[in-house]
């Protein structure tokens, strides 16, 4: 009886012990999930004009020099989108910063979290390479990084140069919105959407104006505009991730 | 047979000289991995999980052994079964590190694997899964830990020690029930990693998280069942007691068959209305790809026919028939969690808005998947074998003896 | 004695796990600061930070502007006229005939240079106007142009730091966004005859007998000159100038993006996969049902021998 008791009385210790250190982990910064938390007076989103759109494929090329992104991922991809009437469509894919994203959700560490004013961001320094993210994006907007990439990036210069430090091996990538750009333009008082610097890359660099860029929470902005103004669709809406690019399908007026 | 000095080759030492082989290639294959990264795979954007998530699920779930049977011996009191128990729990833990070993090789980063404790999501099922499975882990080893301090080796030679791990024992109840809490919590949310998904229709399912459970409790014992059968026809060292396996075997069989029933549905009824994506899926399953996986793997041997063999008397008290069946059923574990992966993969569903059609991709693992794949499998066997060997793994005797000896608390005594 | 190794092995027991837990935690950082650091500019040269884009400068147009030898010759030839300084040097004072530096450097576009570059990127106009100081026929051109009005600007096709186009071939540029009519085009008997987009669309300022600073037309317009340029013998008269012949498979303009490995539907069984799980079930079926087998064979040797 008295050993029994004393072995119990040493187990419970050791339960008491592994509680103290478990709750520990968690009030500790470190180890919970990257901050989702605050709060934003910006909402981003992206406004994108299937009836500009030509498949030109510069916003690809742009935002691979921007990012450098290696040549066997496309952060953005153009896909052909089939016909209406006579004319060819395309749908360019970024990534949808979904307000319930999957792949937040499903990062085992954390490295995919929601910033406040609405960008889904990655921190690839948590990254472990599980791919849970890639499995869960309905979109398939994420890419891993099988090998790495070294070398120079063959859409440097002339596409741009790089704002962002190349990933290694071994994690997981996707389409930031510029964040880098747009958080250099706010500091210096520039508007995103209405300013270059300020603006994605793949914004400014389409030809034809298709791609539009803005804060939604501003009514004044050209995005809310034509969210308000134009029918607009958005990728598998069924599944309820509520994405943040909108598309303008295109109208029967052939403009090309 | 050959004589060398005083050394005979025995079968065994082939067995373990053909196991360090296949550990070795592996490893080698392993380090290929690791320098060379996941490029040397056949994995892509499109199939990132293959080969490695199967063993590693299986391994899970086939080490499910040691809950259940700890479970039954600890909380239900059947304290006849405590000897299969013990042979489980080291089963178990062997599977679980073979699982751990798997995971470090996927990762894109098995620098950062330690990430995973330190970084929590607490949204993710798959840090659910690798809190659970460290935790699972440390109480595993704590189980197991007895097992090796009660050696004549360790007796010997560290007798402090010794005493210190075989009395852990008396923690085993307490153990046991944290086990179960933490077997059920991972073994069913490595199924719902698959279920929450809602960009794979074939997965979007809360039946998957339960499937996976059931399927554990099978499979789990199965293979215990089988290395303690083996084992007992194959070395001397392994004492087995068949009246108290058969209980187990029948347990096996009826589960079996309510296992079936339940899968059976769980894919016929996606057939009822056509949903892009999950019906697609459920046609590899029956006619594309995976037909044969499913059709013959998992459900004709891998249920079926061990159903069969498992509960018909004439075929219970054939040692060759219950061997086989127990084959066919970790077989079949392990199909059915390649069934899961592939079917929710190989099939793609576009988000074009016009309509949501679907295409297809084919994934086979590469040859440095599969040795290093073979590489852990053989590394679980050759532990294994060395428990049966040096460990007393499989001892069916002296079960009054060591009854009356162990502190068993039960609710409502004490 | 026992007692004093139990107590270190009780530490070593505490001391490992604390251990491991202390490295991982030290290991493990906050997340990234997404501000980019920067360093400030004052005594670097652009080329220490964008070597690339300096690279490209230096072998193109507008970093050999000045140090071109077709340039320095016409230039020479014409008794140095300073009417060329403007655009061929950077900072050219004409009230002392002194430059800044030769050639069209980085200040010439980008200014005026922010202190506190990087932070604040460098400041470029995008349009076809900052170009056209320069380039001052071309910009005249261009502005009759439907691409002008559609707001292109020059940086849609031209690096705008070596000035080079930014496809290797002119006509995958002009395909990029001109798909259909890129693809149509290959078909056609002009194309077999080796033309390309510009040849037409982009008449060489020369040949047409234009006194111009620039080499091709950037209006983009064909006009009857244009065919003339071949068919003037034809110019009334309907018969073909060239026999049609079928054409060569046509160069797919378009960028592909499609990922390699994807089937419109899924593979179909291995016959050989069937065969062999069948041969397994077959052996598995013999192995287990050989006693009876055996049984069946001796009972037909006996019924064989009671005969």
């Amino acid at each position: 009886m008295e050993e029994k008791t004393i072995q119990r009385r040493d187990f419970l210790k050791l339960l008491a012990f592994g509680s103290v250190v478990a709750g520990g982990l968690r009030l500790t910064h470190l180890t919970s999930a990257s901050e989702t938390g605050g709060s934003s007076p910006y909402r981003w989103v992206m406004v994108i004009d299937q009836d500009k759109c030509t498949g030109c494929g510069h916003c690809t090329l742009a935002c691979r020099a921007h990012n450098d992104v290696t040549p066997e991922i496309s952060w953005n991809r153009v896909l052909n989108a089939g016909k209406v009437g006579d004319q060819q469509v395309y749908l360019p894919r970024p990534c949808m910063h979904c307000e319930e994203a999957p792949c937040v959700d499903a990062c085992m560490v954390g490295a995919s979290y929601h910033r406040a004013d609405g960008i889904v961001m990655m921190d690839y320094d948590k990254c472990i390479g599980c791919r849970y993210c890639e499995v869960a994006c309905p979109y398939g907007a994420r890419a891993f990084n099988w090998e790495s990439f070294t070398g120079p990036n063959p859409a440097v210069p002339e596409w741009g140069q790089p704002e962002v430090p190349r990933r290694p091996r071994g994690v997981v990538e996707k389409c930031s919105f510029c964040y880098q750009r747009i958080d250099r333009g706010l500091k210096l008082g520039l508007k995103p959407g209405v300013d270059e610097e300020a603006t994605p890359a793949c914004v400014v660099a389409c030809p034809m104006d298709a791609r539009k860029f803005g804060d939604l929470n501003d009514p004044e902005s050209e995005v809310s505009i034509l969210i308000k103004d134009n029918s607009y669709f958005q990728l598998r809406e069924d599944l309820g991730t509520s994405p943040r690019v909108y598309y303008l399908p295109p109208r029967e007026e052939v403009t090309t | 047979m050959i004589t060398i000095k005083r050394f005979t080759v025995q079968p065994v030492h082939l067995w373990i000289a053909l196991l360090l082989l296949v550990l070795a290639v592996g490893a080698v294959a392993y380090g290929i991995v690791l320098v060379k990264g996941l490029s040397v795979t056949n994995l892509s954007d499109l199939v990132p999980w293959g080969l490695w998530i199967t063993i590693d699920l299986s391994a899970i779930a086939l080490s499910a052994g040691a809950f259940t049977l700890c479970a039954v011996v600890y909380l239900l009191g059947l304290k006849q079964y405590e000897p299969v128990a013990r042979t489980a729990t080291f089963v178990g833990l062997i599977g679980y590190s073979m699982a751990l070993l798997t995971l470090l090789l996927d990762i894109g980063r098995p620098d950062r694997f330690w990430h995973a404790i330190v970084y929590w999501n607490t949204h993710s099922l798959l840090w659910e899964v690798s809190m659970c499975l460290t935790l699972y882990l440390c109480v595993l080893l704590l189980e197991t830990a007895p097992l090796i301090g009660r050696t004549e080796w360790m007796q010997t030679r560290f007798p402090w020690i010794s005493n210190k791990m075989m009395s852990i024992h008396h923690m085993a109840p307490f153990l046991a029930l944290l086990g179960l809490g933490l077997s059920m919590l991972h073994q069913s949310s490595l199924g719902a990693t698959y279920g929450v998904l809602k960009a794979r229709p074939i997965w979007y399912k809360p039946g998957l998280s339960v499937l996976f459970m059931f399927s554990a409790m099978i499979g789990g014992p199965a293979l215990t069942i089988l290395i303690t059968k083996v084992s007992g026809r194959l070395s001397p060292r392994a004492k087995v007691d068949d009246s108290l396996l058969e209980k187990i075997t029948l347990f096996i069989g009826w589960a079996l068959v309510g296992y079936f029933y339940f899968r059976f549905w769980d894919v016929f009824s996606v057939t009822y209305t056509y949903e892009p994506g999950r019906s697609e899926a459920l046609s590899m399953m029956t006619s594309g790809p995976l037909a044969f996986n499913f059709l013959v793997g998992e459900m004709l041997l891998g249920a079926i026919i061990p159903a069969i063999l498992l509960l018909v008397p004439r075929f219970r008290k054939s040692w060759i028939a219950q061997v086989v069946a127990l084959t066919l059923v970790v077989g079949g574990v392990v199909a059915y969690r390649w069934d899961v992966n592939m079917s929710g993969l190989l099939v793609i569903l576009t988000y074009l808005p016009q309509e949501i059609t679907t295409i297809y991709t084919t994934y086979f693992p590469s040859t440095i998947e599969i040795l290093s794949g073979l590489g852990v499998v053989a590394y679980g066997a050759l532990a294994i074998t060395l428990g049966v060997r040096y460990l007393n793994l499989i001892d069916h005797r002296g079960i009054e003896k060591e009854v009356a000896e162990s502190p068993v608390i039960i609710a409502g005594t004490d | 004695m026992k007692s004093v190794i139990s107590r270190i092995i009780y530490g070593t027991l505490i001391a490992i796990p604390l251990m491991l837990l202390t490295y991982a935690f030290a290991q493990a950082s906050p997340p990234i600061n997404s501000e980019p650091q920067g360093v400030l500019i004052q005594g670097k040269e652009c080329k220490s930070c964008h070597p690339a884009f300096y690279e490209t400068w230096e072998n193109g147009l507008h970093g050999q502007a000045w140090s071109d030898p077709a340039f320095q010759k016409s230039w020479q030839d014409q008794g140095e006229p300073v009417e060329c300084l403007v655009c061929h040097v950077t900072g050219y004072d004409p009230t002392n005939n002194s430059w800044e530096s030769d050639g069209i450097t980085c200040e010439r576009c980008h200014n005026p240079v922010p202190d506190n570059h990087p932070q604040e990127p460098m400041p470029v106009a995008r349009s076809s106007d900052l170009c056209g100081e320069c380039h001052t026929e071309t910009n005249f051109q261009w502005q009759a142009s439907v691409h002008r009005q559609y707001d292109l600007g020059c940086e849609t096709c031209h690096d705008p730091h070596g000035s080079q186009l930014l496809a290797e071939d002119d006509s995958i540029l002009c395909a990029s966004c001109h798909k259909a009519r890129s693809s149509n085009f290959s078909h056609t008997s002009h194309s077999q005859e080796g033309l390309a987009c510009a040849d037409c669309h982009m008449a060489d300022l020369q040949e047409q007998g234009v006194q111009a600073h620039g080499e091709k037309d950037h209006s983009f317009f064909v006009s009857l000159d244009t065919c003339n340029g071949c068919h003037a013998y034809q110019m009334h008269d309907p018969v073909a100038v060239h026999e049609v012949e079928p054409t060569d498979e046509p160069l797919d303009p378009m960028i592909s993006a499609e990922v390699s490995s994807v089937l419109a539907s899924p593979q179909p069984v291995s016959p050989l996969g069937f065969a062999l799980l069948a041969g397994l079930v077959g052996l598995a079926a013999g192995v287990v049902l050989a006693p009876w087998i055996e049984r069946f064979q001796n009972r037909l040797d006996l019924r064989d021998k009671e005969d």
